[in-house]
């Protein structure tokens, strides 16, 4: 008599050992890594706005990640990051599509040049593919190209370095060019340029074309970087909104399924390619929603900080046990460090001066 | 006559130099106090709203309190006795924060270098605010009652810094650099003077500037004002301060200072 497929599984297997008699929100056997990351390898980071938590906290640990684009020491990191430094490995600001990350890659890489690169509000510039990376804009469109060449050389320098490349998939709704497929992380409109129907349109990518996106970054990368694994995660923040004409919640399932499966995909064909389920680990319904804010919308800290403590644990880092995340690239000092540093041994000076 | 105390650090002893060479133009427009300390030391001293020192409850090491008594004659001083405090060499806005963008960026028009970073220049501007934010100088200078302050930056190091190895120099030596672009740099250094003068006044803070004639065309400070002999770096293993200024500096400072609070009768 054979035994059910079912009888040896360990208890994370069912809902019920797994879930519902769970003791915590997230537990050791939540995420089991396929290959490990230690302090010894060099992290890239991109991806919607929940990738900028991941970057965070893996610096916390102690992780290297990797930042070509760093921000002068000694500027608060609340002003800094208002410009686009400290977010991810470069000033590319949030990445919500494979395409988006394709497309960033090969433009770095000199086989692509955007449609429609500058939008314009209020005589200003800004960069289409990196709108909120200039406070109040460029003052003309070749400013904007000036500080975008440096921009992707910093690109490829992070690309080319990184033994982990850690990418946080948002979305499948974008807007693209109409005539040549150029995508852009927002509307044009929103937050400059202007939205023209027969210009611009939706675009919902499907299962298909998020994995093919990928696939061909990834083959991409790896012709420059072969040694490079990728992390892969949903980012569990829903849509804002949404332009099908589904309700918001629906096209929400919808495309964070997408990229749910493509992930899953992605890991069942390549070896270097892993899953971190911190999207699973925020939505699971035994958190029931404690780890979103008030708008049901945006993830706390808790949430953040379990969910990346969870990540470390698996890999050996060292958990965060602060409630807020903070954050400081490696190298960096505090102005107070430097302030007293120079006159540490200045007490002849004085003493020759002032003495009574 | 304006009783005025100048508070500070190891840069306060070049004031204090250039006092004793002028002692008596001083004495004859204001009279001048002193509390000083090296900066660790200083950065744990604390203010009430009226005393100013080592309040209790400071840290500090016996060795520490006894110097901070031995320069001043007492480990606290009362403000309110005061008309004027020049605060010397605290707070770094006017200092080493610019050092990062000079070497690691180009700023738009400002400073057009090869860097492999760039900065528009409203962007190096916030950025800047924010480094003097961060001094929080607020947080105890503008709690003052009584007393005006005056706020002296400490010196930009001397114009030999662009020829010495870091090796070769005492204390700023993040100034020696192949990475600054000397000859470019005195611009974004004045956009700097002014948007710190702009911050510290919102602060009721007056913001002194190292007087333009101890400067050189690069923005640094002329080498005759270097405290140390310019040639001791010439020796075998020889270093360099070139951060801390002489007797001379200290009393162009002072004079610049005078005629700002207690000017002669004739200039008023």
């Amino acid at each position: 008599m054979y035994e059910s497929p079912y009888h040896n599984l360990p208890s994370r297997a069912f809902w019920r050992t797994g879930v519902t008699e769970r003791v915590g929100p997230s537990s050791a056997d939540f995420y089991s890594p396929h290959f490990k990351v230690d302090g010894s390898m060099k992290i890239a980071t991109a991806g919607s706005c929940f990738a900028q938590h991941v970057g965070r906290a893996l610096r916390d640990a102690g992780f290297q990640v990797v930042d070509a684009e760093p921000p002068p020491p000694l500027v608060p990191e609340d002003v800094f990051r208002n410009y686009g430094f400290g977010l991810y490995s470069a000033r590319y600001g949030n990445i919500y599509t494979a395409r988006q990350l394709l497309q960033l890659w090969r433009e770095a890489n000199g086989s692509f040049v955007p449609a429609v690169p500058v939008w314009e509000r209020d005589g200003r510039y800004y960069d289409a593919q990196r709108p909120t990376i200039e406070v109040g804009g460029f003052e003309s469109p070749e400013s904007v190209h000036r500080h975008r060449a440096p921009h992707l050389a910093a690109v490829r320098r992070a690309f080319k370095e990184a033994d982990i490349f850690v990418f946080t998939f948002g979305l499948t709704e974008t807007w693209c060019h109409a005539t040549t497929g150029t995508v852009y992380p927002t509307c044009p409109g929103i937050i400059a340029g202007a939205f023209a129907p027969d210009v611009f349109s939706f675009k919902n990518l499907s299962f298909a074309e998020v994995y093919a996106d990928f696939l061909s970054f990834r083959t991409l990368l790896m012709e420059e970087n072969p040694i490079v694994k990728f992390v892969l995660t949903v980012s569990p923040v829903p849509l804002t909104a949404t332009a099908t004409q589904s309700h918001v919640e629906v096209a929400n399932a919808y495309s964070k399924s997408v990229l749910r499966a493509v992930c899953g995909q992605l890991v069942t064909d390549f070896e270097n390619v892993d899953y971190f389920p911190s999207y699973e680990l925020i939505t699971s319904q035994k958190n029931a929603a404690r780890f979103y804010s008030t708008n049901l919308r945006e993830v706390t800290e808790e949430g953040v900080k379990i969910a990346m403590n969870t990540f470390l644990e698996a890999h050996g880092g060292q958990p965060r046990t602060r409630g807020r995340l903070k954050s400081r690239p490696a190298g960096r000092r505090s102005i107070k460090e430097v302030a007293a540093s120079p006159d540490l041994v200045c007490e002849e000076a004085l003493l020759e001066a002032f003495q009574k | 006559m304006k009783r005025v105390i100048l508070i500070g650090n190891s840069h306060a002893a070049s004031i204090r130099l250039g006092l004793k060479a002028m002692a008596e133009q001083v004495a004859q427009r204001i009279e001048m106090h002193y509390f000083v300390a090296s900066s660790p030391v200083f950065s744990r001293l604390g203010f009430d709203g009226s005393t100013f020192g080592a309040l209790p409850g400071t840290a500090l090491s016996n060795t520490e309190r006894s110097f901070l008594v031995r320069m001043n004659g007492t480990d606290t001083v009362d403000l309110e006795d005061f008309d004027e405090i020049l605060l010397v060499g605290m707070f770094w806005a006017g200092g080493n924060e610019i050092i990062p963008f000079l070497r690691s960026f180009a700023i738009d028009r400002l400073y057009e270098t090869d860097h492999s970073q760039r900065l528009t220049e409203p962007a190096f501007a916030e950025m800047l605010k924010g480094c003097f934010r961060a001094d929080r100088i607020e947080s105890v200078w503008t709690n003052l009652r009584r007393p005006k302050l005056t706020l002296l930056l400490r010196p930009m190091p001397i114009a030999l810094v662009r020829r010495l190895r870091a090796n070769q120099i005492l204390r700023e030596s993040s100034w020696s650099s192949a990475d600054i672009d000397y000859r470019r740099m005195r611009q974004v250094l004045e956009v700097q003077k002014n948007l710190a003068y702009r911050f510290y006044s919102d602060l009721g803070i007056n913001l002194m500037h190292q007087p333009d004639v101890t400067l050189a065309p690069s923005g640094l400070t002329r080498n005759r004002y270097c405290r140390d002999q310019v040639d001791k770096v010439e020796g075998p293993g020889g270093k360099i301060d070139v951060g801390h200024m002489n007797e001379a500096f200290g009393a162009i400072c002072l004079a610049v200072y005078l005629d700002q609070i207690a000017p002669k009768a004739a200039d008023q």
